[in-house]
C-alpha cells in the first residue's frame, strides 16, 4: 500500500522534469535542424535564387551551342545566365543576359561579349570584356557589340572543303610524289651536318677545326698585344707631352720675342721693295738687248748656210770630186727584191 | 800650193744664192726619210717621205713628186701595207704615162711585181718580172739594179712554186757576180736560196752553216728584218733537224726581232710554229 500512496503527486513532479539524456536529444535534434537551413540558405546564395539580376542583350549570327541558362562570365567569374533567344531583323538571334545586381560592377560602357563555341563540344561560353575599369557601369537593357568565334562544324567543314579542293586538283598525289625528293634532300642535309661536324668544308673547319681554332686565338691574341702595345704607345706620347709642356711654355716667350723682332719688317719690306724695282728696270734693259739676238741668230745662220753651200761646192768642184751629180737620183730608194 | 789654188777658185765658183728653203726642206725630208728606211723604221720613214711629197707638189717638182711615190711604195711594201703601196703605186704609174719622165718605167713594173707577189699572185708577178728581167740566152748580158731586184724576186716566185728553183739560184749568182758596186743585202739572199736548195736536199750541216753566214752578213748590215727572217729559217731547219730546243730558241729570237719591226702577221705566223714544236717536244 505504501507503494501507491508514492506514485500519487510527487510521482507527478518527477516526470515534468527532464533528465540528461532527454536534453542532449533535444539538442541534436535542434542543430540538425539548424544546419540544414545554413546549407539552404548557402545553396540559395549561390544560386542566386533571390537575388535581383539586370538584363544585357547581345546580337548573334548563330544560336550554336547557346541556350538558356548556359553562364555569362566576366575576368573568369560567373556573373549571369542566358535567360532568353529571340530571333530579330537581318536573322540575327537576340539572346538575353541576365546578370546578377552583384556582380554588375564588371560590366563596363564599351564592353565587348565574344562568344567562344570551341572551349566546350556542343555549348558556347559567353564572357564579356570590359575595355576599361574606369568607365562607367554599363546601363541596364544595352546591347553589348559581339565577338563570335567559329564552331568546330563550321572549321570542320572549311577543312573539308580544303580537302576536297586539294584532292580536286590532286595535291595530294603530287604531294606524294615530293615525298621521296624531299626525304632525298633531308638525306643530304643530314650528310651536310655531318660534314660540317667532322670538321670538313670551311664551315666545318671554322666551327669544329682545332686548327683553325688555335689560328683565331692566335689572331686574337696578336690583337690583344697589338692592343695593348698601342696603349703603351699613347702612354708615351702622354709622356712625350708632358715632357713637351716646358718647351712650349718657353715657345710663348719665343713667340713673344718674335713679335719684337716683327717689328722692323716694314722697313726690310720697303728696301726689298726698292731692289725689286731696280731689278725690273735691270731686266728691261736685259730684255730690249735679248730683242736684238734673233737677228743675231739669223746672221750667224745665214752664215752658216753659205759656209755650207760653199763647202759643197768646193766638194763636187773637180778635183776635188768625181761625182758632181747631185740630182734626185741619189734620193730614190734602191731597188729591193721581195719584201718577205 | 795648187789644189789650194784649185779650192779658191772653186769657192769663188760656187752658188753664192742661198737655194730656196722649200727645195731644202724637201731634200732634208727626203734624206731623213731615207735614213728612217735604212733604219727600219716604217711608219717614220712613211711620213717623212709624205712631208716631202708635200712639198715638191707645193713647187710642182714632178721628178721629186715622182720619187716620192715611188719611195713610198717601197716603204708600204716594207710594212706589208698593201693599200698604201697600191695607191702611190697608181699614181707614179699614172705619171710615168701621162708625162715625160724616162727611165723609171723598168722600176715601176719591178713593183708591181712585188705587189702582186705580198698579195700572193705569183702568176701576176712573174708576168710583171718578164718585162724587166735581161735576156739570159746572152752570153755578155748586163744587169742593173732593177734587174738584180727582179732576178732575186724571180727566184723567190720559184722556190715559192718549186718550179726551177736551182736554175734561177744560178741565174741570180751570176747577176750578183755581174753587178757593180757589190750589194750585202743582195749577197746575203743569194746565200739563203743555196742554203734552202740543200735544206731541201737533206744536206742540213751545210744549209745552217749557210744560214749562219747570211745571219752573219745581215748582222754586220744590222738589217733587223734580215736577222729575224735568217732565224726563222734556222728555226724551221732544227725543226726538221728534230732538234727542238734549238728551234724553239730560234723561233723566240726570230719573234722577238719581228716584235721590235711591230710586223705582228710575222709574229703569229712564228708562234704557230712554236706551238707546233712545243706540242711535239711534250
Amino acid at each position: 500500500m505504501n507503494t501507491s500512496l508514492q506514485s500519487g503527486p510527487e510521482q507527478y513532479a518527477q516526470h515534468i522534469s527532464y533528465k540528461h539524456r532527454e536534453r542532449m536529444v533535444g539538442l541534436f535534434v535542434f542543430s540538425g535542424f539548424l544546419l540544414f537551413l545554413l546549407f539552404i540558405l548557402i545553396s540559395v546564395n549561390n544560386q542566386h535564387l533571390f537575388e535581383q539580376r539586370v538584363k544585357f542583350y547581345i546580337e548573334v549570327n548563330s544560336s550554336e551551342g547557346i541556350s538558356p541558362g548556359n553562364v555569362v562570365t566576366a575576368l573568369g567569374t560567373e556573373v549571369g545566365v542566358v535567360s532568353n533567344l529571340n530571333l530579330v531583323q537581318e536573322h540575327k538571334i537576340r539572346v538575353t543576359i541576365e546578370v546578377y545586381e552583384g556582380q554588375r560592377q564588371f560590366i563596363r560602357t564599351g564592353a565587348k561579349a565574344v562568344v567562344n563555341r570551341l572551349t566546350n563540344i556542343g555549348n558556347a561560353l559567353i564572357e564579356i570584356q570590359s575595355a576599361s575599369i574606369d568607365a562607367p557601369v554599363l546601363a541596364a537593357g544595352s546591347l553589348i557589340a559581339v565577338e563570335e568565334t567559329p564552331s568546330l562544324n563550321d572549321l570542320l567543314l572549311g577543312l573539308a572543303n580544303l580537302v576536297q579542293s586539294a584532292d580536286n586538283n590532286n595535291l595530294l598525289s603530287k604531294f606524294e610524289l615530293m615525298l621521296p625528293k624531299l626525304g632525298k634532300t633531308l638525306e643530304n642535309v643530314h650528310e651536310i651536318i655531318t660534314q660540317i661536324a667532322s670538321g670538313h668544308g670551311v664551315l666545318g673547319a671554322a666551327i669544329f677545326d682545332q686548327q683553325v681554332e688555335k689560328d683565331l686565338k692566335v689572331v686574337v691574341k696578336s690583337g690583344a698585344e697589338i692592343l695593348s702595345e698601342a696603349e703603351g704607345i699613347i702612354t708615351i706620347a702622354k709622356d712625350r707631352l708632358l715632357q713637351l709642356e716646358p718647351v712650349l711654355h718657353d715657345a710663348k716667350y719665343m713667340t713673344h720675342d718674335l713679335r719684337g723682332t716683327t717689328e722692323n719688317l716694314p722697313a726690310m719690306i720697303s728696301e726689298l721693295n726698292e731692289i725689286v724695282a731696280q731689278v725690273k728696270i735691270a731686266l728691261t734693259l736685259l730684255n730690249g738687248e735679248l730683242k736684238n739676238l734673233p737677228g743675231v741668230a739669223l746672221d750667224a745662220r745665214t752664215t752658216l748656210n753659205k759656209t755650207n753651200r760653199l763647202l759643197d761646192s768646193v766638194q763636187n768642184t773637180w778635183p776635188l770630186s768625181n761625182d758632181p751629180s747631185t740630182g734626185k737620183a741619189k734620193q730614190l730608194l734602191a731597188p729591193h727584191p721581195s719584201y718577205e | 800650193m795648187v789644189v789650194l789654188c784649185c779650192v779658191l777658185l772653186s769657192a769663188c765658183g760656187g752658188s753664192s744664192v742661198t737655194r730656196p728653203a722649200l727645195i731644202l726642206n724637201a731634200e732634208n725630208y727626203m734624206n731623213e726619210a731615207i735614213q728612217a728606211y735604212a733604219d727600219e723604221q716604217w711608219n717614220r720613214a712613211q711620213q717623212l717621205f709624205e712631208r716631202s711629197l708635200i712639198n715638191y707638189q707645193s713647187m710642182d717638182d714632178r721628178l721629186g713628186v715622182l720619187v716620192c711615190h715611188i719611195n713610198l711604195v717601197e716603204v708600204a711594201l716594207a710594212g706589208h701595207a698593201l693599200a698604201l703601196a697600191e695607191k702611190h703605186l697608181a699614181l707614179a704609174d699614172a705619171m710615168l704615162k701621162t708625162e715625160a719622165l724616162p727611165g723609171y718605167q723598168a722600176r715601176i713594173s719591178l713593183l708591181y711585181a712585188l705587189v702582186a707577189m705580198q698579195q700572193d699572185k705569183m702568176i701576176a708577178a712573174h708576168s710583171f718580172l718578164q718585162s724587166v728581167l735581161p735576156d739570159f740566152q746572152l752570153t755578155a748580158f748586163t744587169v742593173d739594179a732593177v734587174q738584180l731586184a727582179a732576178i732575186a724576186s724571180r727566184t723567190e716566185i720559184a722556190f715559192v712554186q718549186k718550179q726551177n728553183e736551182s736554175l734561177w739560184t744560178s741565174r741570180f749568182e751570176n747577176a750578183l757576180e755581174k753587178s757593180v758596186p757589190a750589194n750585202q743585202a743582195m749577197q746575203a739572199r743569194l746565200i739563203r736560196f743555196q742554203a734552202r736548195l740543200l735544206m731541201h736536199a737533206g744536206d742540213y750541216a751545210k744549209a745552217e752553216a749557210l744560214f749562219q753566214q747570211a745571219l752573219l752578213i745581215y748582222k754586220a748590215d744590222l738589217s733587223r728584218s734580215g736577222i729575224a727572217q735568217v732565224l726563222f729559217e734556222l728555226g724551221t731547219l732544227s725543226q726538221q733537224q728534230s732538234a727542238k730546243a734549238q728551234a724553239i730558241n730560234y723561233f723566240n729570237r726570230a719573234i722577238a726581232v719581228f716584235q721590235s719591226l711591230g710586223q705582228t702577221e710575222k709574229v703569229n705566223k712564228i708562234k704557230q710554229s712554236l706551238g707546233k714544236v712545243q706540242i711535239e717536244q711534250l
